[in-house]
């Protein structure tokens, strides 16, 4: 593997540091934690493919358990189900009227979803029409160039 | 005896899910009787390749799965029990902190992932690991009390001769931009800020004229990504493009277009777009963490610090210096004679035939 090392990265990163040292770059720059979020969803064209991934995983994240398992035992596991059992009447209802919202969000999804799919069957049998007409047409015309001939 | 492959999510298109079709393609040229089962599956793949795991036949002693270890799912504790004879491929899991303040569902997914690999440890009877440094990982993380061997992910390189997207290569090609590429999932551990930030010097000090591709999707990290695209904003960034989730003859086309890729990710368990931009004669810029260092096994020039400046004059240095470009290029194609497809499959052969006895 060494054989193939031929460039020299120290040297060069010697080299470009010596540079940045003598034109006076610096890193300063904005950080990253310190940057605000834009809320910009993806609008890539569409793709039947990526759509079908997207309303698989709909339809399993749609429904989203409020009663989660705190998988530990002791004084902070005992003091968390405490805190859990506290907040059941608030929670449950919420999560609940949320799911609903999901599920029903997700049906009107399949339902498009599903009639999409009708659509297309139906666009590829009247392409299959159309090109048939055409053909018959195009037998017809011949034959009235024959006979007009 | 038949082979199965089984991963609680088979995506198209992916590393694993590329890893688990040429594994498959592999088994079935051999003339084992073998077949994929998963929980979640691409609806784009072919609905006869994989299937869901509750129609997997029954197995006996004599039989063997094979189990991609890449996160926490309850199904590792599902294989522990099964009769047949385990093989794990890990895939690495990702360190939970990484996705801590973007996404509570992959944070724990994560942590449970490494509770479970703790439990499979003395369960499973041989591990394959992608990377020289999954294997160090197994080890430290007690994820394998028995014999672990390293198998680079099989590459289907025929893939990578399609005709790349035309419409692509149209509107970036020869406009005397320089064309800096990042691929892989919109992800904390990719450390896509890391890129921006490199290439912020680079436009600002370097050169005005040059362009940022981040190809890949954001799919279930959009906390993220929203992120990114602030950060770019805020910076006043010019020509940094995000392409979300493309199909596979646009990446080509990124690849086609790209003049240096940078990599400033800080957890790899393999990283397949290294072998790809080496495929592609695209000189590796990387940050040496992981199992970069195994994947490029001293091709490519790897940074030892995250200094954007120097990573950015690293950049100019190659685009300045053709000679050396050719010098990485050169060096990136020997070392892809080591993922060659009939190699890797040839070793993966022996190791099962290894672990079967025959």
């Amino acid at each position: 593997m060494e054989e193939m090392n031929t460039v020299n990265v120290e040297e060069i990163m010697a080299q470009i540091r010596k540079e940045i040292a003598e034109k006076g770059y610096t890193s300063d720059m904005l950080s990253f934690q310190d940057a605000k979020t834009v809320a910009e969803p993806e609008t890539a064209a569409y793709d039947d493919g990526e759509y079908r991934v997207i309303v698989d995983g709909l339809n399993r994240c749609a429904y989203i358990p409020w009663y989660r398992d705190l998988g530990q035992g002791g004084i902070k596991g005992f003091v968390k189900k405490v805190i859990r059992k506290l907040n059941v009447f608030l929670i449950a209802p919420m999560s609940d009227e949320q799911n609903l919202f999901n599920v029903r969000t997700v049906q009107a999804v399949n339902q498009i979803t599903r009639y999409m799919d009708e659509q297309k069957a139906c666009i590829e049998a009247y392409k299959k029409e159309v090109e048939e007409l055409q053909r018959r047409l195009e037998a017809v015309e011949d034959e009235l160039e024959n006979r007009k001939g | 005896m038949k082979i199965i492959q089984m991963l609680p999510t088979m995506s198209y298109g992916d590393a694993v899910g590329n890893d688990v079709l040429a594994l498959h393609n592999v088994l079935v040229k051999n003339g084992y009787e073998t077949g994929i089962y998963a929980e979640n599956i691409d609806p784009r793949l072919p609905e006869e390749l994989v299937k869901k795991i509750s129609e997997m036949p029954k197995l006996s002693k004599k039989d063997v799965v094979i189990w991609h270890m890449a996160i926490g799912t309850d199904l590792n504790y599902k294989i522990a029990k099964l009769s047949a004879r385990k093989m794990m491929i890990y895939h690495n899991i990702t360190p939970a902190h990484f996705f801590e303040p973007y996404s509570s569902t992959s944070c724990r997914l994560c942590l449970e992932g490494e509770e479970q690999l703790r439990y499979l440890a003395n369960k499973v009877d041989y591990c394959l690991a992608d990377s020289g440094y999954n294997k160090q990982d197994l080890i430290e993380r007690g994820g394998c009390t028995g014999k672990i061997d390293v198998l680079p992910i099989l590459i289907p390189f025929s893939d990578y001769e399609k005709k790349p997207d035309a419409k692509v290569i149209r509107k970036y090609r020869n406009d005397g931009y320089t064309n800096i590429l990042f691929t892989g999932r919109i992800a904390p551990n990719k450390k896509q800020e890391d890129v921006i930030r490199a290439f912020y010097m680079y436009q600002k000090y370097y050169n005005p004229k040059s362009r940022l591709f981040l190809v890949g999707s954001s799919g279930g990290m959009e906390a993220y990504s929203n992120k990114l695209k602030g950060y770019v904003k805020e910076l006043e960034l010019k020509n940094v493009i995000f392409t979300g989730h493309i199909k596979f003859d646009e990446i080509l086309a990124y690849y086609t277009l790209a003049d240096v890729f940078l990599c400033m990710s800080e957890h790899e368990g393999f990283c397949v777009p290294l072998v790809e931009a080496m495929c592609f004669d695209v000189p590796i810029i990387a940050y040496d963490c992981t199992a970069i260092g195994d994947t490029l096994g001293g091709a490519g020039i790897m940074l030892s610090g995250k200094d954007p400046l120097e990573a950015a004059g690293m950049v100019d240095y190659l685009m300045q210096h053709p000679e050396v470009k050719e010098k990485v290029v050169q060096g990136q194609r020997e070392r892809l004679k080591y993922f060659e497809h009939d190699r890797i499959e040839e070793q993966f052969l022996n190791y099962l035939r290894d672990f079967l006895g025959e």
